[in-house]
């Protein structure tokens, strides 16, 4: 048995700190549910009618490219020998990695108890799903044959097909889903309480009372109900943590276990995770500046949130920046000359006057300065902390997040280990177009989002702000029988 | 009085007292009586010296009877104690860079453990005489002469980055140490502007810490690739650096909670650390294992995958020979095991549980950098022998000294830091 010896106090020790508010002091319950319920129950606005004819043109041009990419095949795409692996996969693992950033908000930093997360969790786990549907997409347009993709699913088979299961490819199929599943359940369970409370916020019975009724599935508001919900949304957020690291781990596989130089390296699971949470936190902050100035949301989305996020962005853009050192010291150091070839040959040609004009070296270029340098910014205060200055950075992280994609999927084709099999690739402008339809059909998304569900977590933030408050006191023990 | 109670509070503590909430912010903590310096005695000290002493004769003895083997354990040995150091360091930048509350009650122990960093810097000539003998590349130059790389991976390349690296990490670690006994002294004021609670030298500190860290990665990175992965002739994994990294933070995770679990039971941390904190630790460990097989994982896996036989080689020589149950020990120690005790939330507050989870990891931990190292100069398995217990002695020795001489002149907790307080209390903010 140990024993803990009382030992005198030999100087005095500062007081405890108080908890920083996270949100302002006169904000009320009330007020709470009526500012952040104001853009269900209101008209739409002028500006978001704007955005949403913008994105919904967008989307319209992509589905139109698809349609004819569908009827004439996938020739009019920039795909060609060797580099069959184009725009389609570089959108794909874009996406995905915009996803990543909903579910590290909401699990990771659920569990990490990091409270500041209840105000911006709710639209990043929106734009996960979103996010997950747009990269879902790009698989079954690139396979060419799109009505017989189903050949991917392992059903009963009466056909004789031979699913691969040892193909990375077919692994894609089955964490996409997963994550894409327990997304969507995540958020629809954090959701039902706010649901509720639009519900009981619609004054007369009709359509839409009826519906917000069924989709809330009866939430009444007991100690039972949120019993359950809490017990229900740990287990889920203890479940979907290791997603966060499982599905992008799984992407980077599709390209590290080939055999090609560029893609086969170990680092590429853990140096995929961070550049998807990287890419992933620098959408939310895209789409909260929007949100919180569209919607008159700056209570809630306050300026220490955004901080928060920039901070984020700054210390993934370094484990990206990382990645990259070591991938460019590893094929340095390696024996591998093809390795270094599509490291060094591609980016720095022997000749003086086409020297940093390899053939891809704009991409590459992009990627360093869009995902290292121009987000070391983020390393001063009044940046991480101005709004304008926020959302034109962010916009770079992405163009530069694209474009690293870019660089890892396209350069490795064009240079293999033969120089006879050497070739090249442009995207043609069905490839754009493509491209823009994703951005279109995402952003219509996150903008109906907007319209029909609470943006913010009205529950969790009140239960921020009661902690903020303070609870009702409850019985202290003296100080006396605390320390007897 | 039982260990598993918490004496300031004076109940048993229920995590899960509110569901799915640990409870912070409710427990009244006034004032926090400083525990003063750790009572190491004398006698304890002189042990730790004749340790010191007998590894260096068994090592000169080594010399005499089989010098190969004495160069094997002395970078094995020096590595381990080294790491363990460099985490401490890292653990110490890293609560200041993310502004931390629970761990400043182990802040102290962790820098007790980074201030065996000057010393290692003073040692590091043996790594550099053990170099000629232990890397195919210093006898027969790298890559079979590639002339770009001759410079670099020339043995005075070798020793000056060994020394630079060294030194970078000394300097930082005497700057963190001297900044926080500066806090010590003087106290410190809250800083405004951050009202996270932090103060004006930990702001500061913090400051530094994200110029420490990136250097750090950096550094790290090419000291395991000059000392471990160059070992092994026309191998290259991208991985290898972070490798090396989580088991160092996972190794300096259970030496924290090995010294804080001692330093509890002889009631040198007085009233200070809790079972709150050993559930904070136990948590960070199962993190962390979680963390270390990941990262072996797709390493292993991505070779294995495409089994190149220039990458293979790695593990075709670490699988072979004896080797293979070093490996499945390590799976076991380093994840599996600890990784099931404890997920279980009612065992993370028993001493003997995560004492001797944390055992396990440090063990592992030597182990695997055994396992790193040994099977390139061995095909076959080789017990550790009298030479390793040599250099073991000797290197524990100055780890241990050094660990001593800093928590027994100064307060076992850092006394000066503003968050002291809420950390005892379980305030997170």
């Amino acid at each position: 048995m140990s024993t803990h010896p009382a030992v005198a106090p030999q100087r005095p020790v500062p007081a405890p700190l108080e908890e920083p508010p996270i949100y302002r002091e006169d904000l009320t319950l009330t007020k709470v549910t009526e500012d952040i319920l104001a853009p269900v129950f209101a008209k739409p606005t002028r500006q978001w009618w704007t955005a949403f004819l913008i994105a919904a043109s967008c989307f319209a041009i992509g589905v139109a490219a698809v349609v004819y990419q569908l009827i004439v095949g996938m020739g009019i795409i920039g795909i060609q020998w060797p580099v069959m692996w184009g725009t389609y996969i570089a959108n794909f693992v874009f996406w995905i990695g915009i996803g990543h950033a909903g579910t590290l908000i909401s699990a990771i930093l659920f569990l990490f108890r990091q409270r500041w997360r209840t105000a911006i969790n709710r639209s990043a786990e929106a734009m996960t799903i979103f996010a997950v549907m747009v990269a879902g997409m790009f698989p079954l347009l690139h396979v060419g044959r799109t009505v017989i993709a189903y050949w991917l699913f392992p059903y009963p088979n009466q056909r004789h097909l031979w699913v691969n299961f040892r193909s990375p490819l077919i692994w894609d199929v089955f964490a996409v889903s997963t994550y894409a599943t327990i997304s969507i359940l995540f958020w629809y369970g954090g959701m039902l309480p706010d649901l509720a409370t639009v519900r009981d916020r619609i004054a007369k019975s009709g359509f839409w009372k009826k519906f917000y009724g069924v989709i809330s599935l009866g939430w009444k508001g007991h100690a039972k109900d949120w019993h359950h919900y809490e017990v229900a949304y740990a287990m889920l957020a203890a479940i979907a943590t290791p997603l966060v690291l499982s599905v992008h781990s799984n992407v980077s596989t599709d390209f590290a276990t080939a055999t090609a130089p560029g893609w086969h390296s170990t680092i590429f699971p853990p140096y995929f995770v961070a550049g998807a949470i990287f890419s992933g936190f620098a959408m939310v902050v895209t789409l909260l500046v929007i949100v919180r100035y569209v919607f008159r949301l700056e209570d809630y989305l306050t300026i220490d949130h955004m901080e928060m996020m920039n901070k984020v962005i700054l210390v993934t853009s370094m484990m990206v920046g990382y990645a990259y050192f070591t991938e460019l010291f590893t094929a340095w150091y390696t024996s591998n000359v093809y390795e270094q070839y599509r490291f060094y040959g591609v980016h720095f040609d022997p000749h003086f006057w086409l020297l940093f004009r390899g053939p891809n070296a704009v991409p590459a270029y992009l990627m360093w300065g869009c995902n290292v340098f121009i987000p070391a910014l983020f390393w001063f205060r009044k940046i991480r902390r101005s709004i304008p200055v926020m959302f034109i950075l962010t916009l770079f992280v992405s163009v530069g997040m694209w474009f690293e994609r870019y660089t890892i999927i396209v350069d490795s084709q064009m240079r293999q280990y033969l120089p006879s099999s050497w070739g090249s690739y442009r995207p043609t402008r069905w490839d754009y177009a493509v491209l823009l339809g994703s951005f279109g059909m995402f952003f219509s998304l996150f903008l109906l989002f907007c319209r029909f569900v609470p943006v913010v977590a009205v529950a969790e933030v009140k239960q921020a702000l009661r902690r903020q408050v303070g609870e009702p006191p409850a019985p202290k023990p003296a100080m006396e029988e605390v320390n007897a | 009085m039982s260990a598993s109670t918490i004496p300031a509070h004076g109940k048993e503590m229920d995590p899960r007292s509110d569901g799915t909430h640990f409870p912070m912010g409710h427990l009244e903590v006034a004032t926090v009586a400083d525990p003063g310096p750790a009572p190491i005695s004398k006698g304890f000290r002189q042990q730790l010296w004749a340790a010191l002493a007998i590894g260096a004769v068994l090592l000169l003895l080594g010399m005499k009877f089989d010098p190969h083997r004495v160069w094997e354990s002395v970078i094995v040995n020096y590595l381990f104690f080294l790491i363990l150091a460099l985490g401490g360091l890292f653990l110490v930048a890293l609560e200041y860079v993310a502004s931390t509350t629970w761990s400043v009650v182990f802040r102290r122990i962790a820098e007790a453990c980074a201030s065996y960093l000057p010393v290692a810097f003073i040692l590091s000539p043996l790594l550099m005489l053990a170099a000629p003998h232990l890397y195919f590349w210093a006898r027969h130059g790298f890559h079979f002469h590639r002339a770009e790389k001759a410079w670099y991976y020339s043995l005075g390349g070798f020793d000056f980055r060994t020394g630079l690296f060294l030194a970078i990490w000394a300097a930082f670690g005497a700057f963190f140490i001297g900044r926080s006994l500066r806090q010590d002294r003087e106290g410190d004021q809250i800083n405004e502007r951050h009202p996270g609670g932090w103060g004006k030298l930990s702001s500061k500190n913090g400051r530094m810490a994200a110029l420490y860290i990136p250097v750090f990665a950096v550094t790290f990175t090419l000291a395991c690739a000059d000392w471990l992965m160059s070992m092994q002739h026309g191998w290259s994994s991208s991985m290898f650096g972070l490798y090396a990294f989580a088991g160092m933070f996972e190794a300096a995770f259970a030496l924290l909670v090995v010294l804080a679990v001692t330093m509890r039971r002889r009631g040198w941390l007085g009233q200070i650390v809790t079972d709150h904190h050993y559930v904070d630790l136990a948590r960070m460990l199962h993190a962390f294992c979680i963390f270390m097989v990941y990262i072996g994982f797709e390493q292993y896996f991505i070779i294995w995958y495409s089994n190149q036989n220039d990458e293979t080689a790695f593990f075709h020589r670490r699988l072979m020979g004896g080797w293979n149950w070093m490996f499945l020990f390590l799976l076991l120690a380093k994840w599996a095991v600890p990784f099931v005790i404890l997920m279980n939330q009612k065992v993370r507050t028993k001493e003997p549980v995560i004492l001797s989870m944390a055992w396990l990891i440090l063990i592992a931990e030597y182990c695997d950098i055994y396992w790193l190292v040994m099977p390139v100069q061995h095909a076959v398995f080789t017990l550790p022998s009298w030479t390793d217990l040599g250099a073991f002695l000797l290197f524990f020795g100055a780890f241990a000294l050094s660990v001593s001489r800093l928590l027994r002149k100064h307060s076992t907790v850092p006394i000066g830091d503003p968050k002291l307080v809420n950390s005892v209390a379980g305030r997170y903010l």
